[in-house]
């Protein structure tokens, strides 16, 4: 059943040969399947987020967007379970418990040799016919979030850096994350947040959002991931905003010509997001509670708003209910402390409270997003039904 | 045996207190209060608490729908009497609450421009409408999209009446299920156009974006082929221009005419 080809043993002189996948700072590259086509482009990242606080894999391909679930075997070998079945080997310390067995493809598993020195190759049959390699190139690298950029150095990614195993983007682009960020920051004040917008007389999320950004980087990234699937999903065709204008100014241009695969950068802002949003839930459990005796901070919220704006964007019946548990999962997350439901501090307080901007904007937003949810989660469940 | 389930809404809607921090246009029983700000600043209230507030009216609505549902997935025929007079009970508050929204708007919410398309157009769909204020626009999408959902889901028990939000004359005329059909699909019909007109006046990205669900029910209830032609490019345009998914939703109004 398996396809018997290894990739592992192309001959590289063949022009033909199947690129073998690179595992190299956190980043594996190459393609996953024969079929695959040739430019396309795979990153996959470790981040912390397991059941266990397992490193989670997923993949960024330009045809595998999905991203993959990961079982961590022990602090050697790492599965992938879906879509692609794929085994490798993984030298980087994960300082967990090795005991930790919590997948049934064990046995597919070539034990890996100890010596996990610069280059081990391991070759693994996975389902479906797709044959993977992974060339360990290197020990995954501790990476860091990469804030040279304008601001202070916001308190989220200093807190815990060496958790955040952050996949370098040379290799794709050499336009700097700064000129990046700020091509896709201008974007989401200039189209989606105005979208987030609609209904709110402030502009909470086209004015406030790049301002909020100077100082956090989760509402950054959550903005930029937003902006950049949002123009995936046109092909890069950017509306100009602001009137006719002789000459664009260089933020609002992409500096490089060709087809850019901006979904590509969707999903790395939204990983580099969901990374922080991440620790700042697992942070807030002592954090100091607000007036409204509220855990986390707006900010947060309003990240998460962006965050479920991003899953929205392409929700299809299908990923409908896939969605919809990611989105439900952030706001359980947020919501587990009460977070929309004021319970005003027992001592009585001088003046009415009046919820900040930045909540009431998150506030209207996601209770739209509730009512959408509720509507399509319905009509969905019609659709099953009447097709038995 | 279908099983129908529906989902509530996440937000607790009876939590008044909250939501009356948050801007929300009602008094403190939980009546629609349009004319009076519960903001400490005096003052008319802002159009965009004017639509949020039509929000919390379209989470209630899709609760009773989700309660409804579930009540009638249960297959518990115990307390049917009982479920189907409160069913009577929160459908008519709706109306009346809606109603009361309605009345309460400001001139803002009137559209700015209107004109008639040539004759070649689609029968019912002839009409572009537009509104200087875009948020408007699509607040009255879903406007016409609550109406729309309260009809889809009146109660049996009150198909032969007439809901107090009705014309006298209307009340006046007997009813049998054939009229009750027929004046429903007009209703419904009207209520589509309206959504439809606004769409067809090209409002801004963000409108378009939210007019999703509005344009589904609306081609939910038109039957003309040219008519349904419409919404579906206005459809799939917005998912071509904007990148927001509307396909699912065009693959579900296919399924329902049978195309």
């Amino acid at each position: 059943m398996s396809n018997p080809h290894r990739v592992a043993n192309a001959p590289d002189s063949d022009g033909d040969a199947i690129p073998r996948l690179q595992f190299s700072d956190s980043k594996i590259s190459g393609p996953l399947q024969e079929t695959h086509r040739r430019d396309a482009r795979h990153q996959v990242h470790l981040v912390p987020g397991g059941p266990l606080g397992q490193p989670l894999l997923r993949i960024h391909g330009y045809k595998y967007p999905q991203r993959v679930s990961v079982t961590c075997l022990d602090t050697f070998r790492i599965i992938l379970t879906s879509p692609l079945l794929v085994v490798f080997v993984n030298d980087g310390p994960q300082g967990e418990d090795p005991a930790q067995q919590h997948h049934a493809d064990a046995e597919a598993l070539d034990e890996p040799s100890q010596d996990t020195g610069r280059r081990t190759t391991a070759s693994n049959t996975t389902t479906a016919g797709h044959d993977v390699s992974l060339e360990i190139t290197e020990p995954p690298a501790v990476g860091r979030i990469d804030e040279s950029e304008i601001g202070h150095p916001s308190g989220t990614s200093s807190n815990t850096p060496h958790e955040i195993r952050e996949a370098t983007t040379a290799s794709r682009t050499d336009i700097g994350e700064n000129r990046e960020t700020s091509f896709f920051l201008r974007h989401f004040s200039e189209t989606p947040g105005r979208w987030m917008d609609l209904f709110d007389l402030d502009c909470y999320y086209s004015r406030q959002v790049p301002v909020l950004a100077r100082h956090n980087l989760l509402v950054k990234y959550a903005a930029c991931a937003f902006a950049a699937k949002q123009l995936g999903q046109v092909h890069g065709n950017k509306a100009v905003r602001g009137g006719v204008a002789n000459k664009l100014s260089g933020m609002e241009r992409w500096p490089e010509r060709g087809a850019i695969d901006f979904n590509w950068f969707g999903m790395k802002y939204y990983d580099k997001s969901i990374l922080l949003l991440m620790q700042y839930i697992s942070e807030g459990t002592h954090a100091h509670r607000d007036s409204y005796n509220r855990r986390y901070n707006d900010e947060i919220i309003v990240a998460a708003t962006i965050l479920s704006c991003y899953e929205f964007l392409t929700a299809t019946t299908a990923g409908w209910s896939r969605h919809l548990d990611g989105t439900q999962s952030l706001l359980r997350l947020t919501n587990q402390d009460d977070l929309f439901q004021f319970q005003p501090s027992p001592r009585p307080s001088p003046v009415p409270l009046t919820p900040p901007k930045a909540l009431r904007a998150a506030f209207w937003n996601f209770a739209r997003q509730d009512f959408l949810a509720s509507c399509e989660l319905s009509q969905a469940t019609c659709d099953v039904t009447s097709n038995r | 045996m279908l099983v129908i389930t529906r989902k509530h809404t996440r937000l607790n809607l009876d939590d008044l207190g909250m939501w009356r921090a948050m801007g929300l246009l009602v008094d403190e029983i939980g009546f629609i209060s349009l004319s009076n700000s519960s903001e400490a600043s005096e003052g008319p209230p802002r159009d965009d608490m004017t639509s949020n507030t039509l929000v919390w009216l379209l989470c209630k609505t899709a609760n009773f729908i989700a309660t409804n549902s579930k009540a009638a997935s249960n297959g518990d025929h115990s307390d049917i009497a009982a479920d189907e007079d409160q069913q009577v009970t929160t459908w008519r508050a709706l109306d009346i609450e809606i109603t009361a929204w309605y009345n309460g708007l400001p001139d803002t919410f009137q559209p700015s421009a209107r004109i008639t398309l040539p004759d070649s157009s689609p029968p019912n769909l002839r009409w572009e409408t537009w509104y200087a204020n875009s948020m408007c626009a699509s607040t009255m999408q879903s406007y016409h999209m609550a109406r729309m959902l309260l009809l889809i889901n009146r109660p049996a028990k009150l198909l032969l009446e007439c809901p107090p939000s009705y014309s006298p004359e209307a009340a006046a005329h007997r009813q049998d299920l054939l009229s009750v059909y027929r004046s429903m699909q007009t209703e419904l019909r009207n209520h589509a156009i309206e959504i439809c007109s606004i769409a067809q006046g090209r409002p801004d990205d963000s409108a378009r974006v939210h007019m999703l669900q509005p344009l589904y029910f609306a081609g939910r209830c038109l039957t003309d082929t040219k008519d349904q032609e419409v919404v579906i490019e206005l459809m799939n345009n917005i998912e071509k221009d904007l990148g927001w998914a509307t396909e699912y939703r065009v693959k579900q109004l296919f399924q329902e005419w049978g195309t």
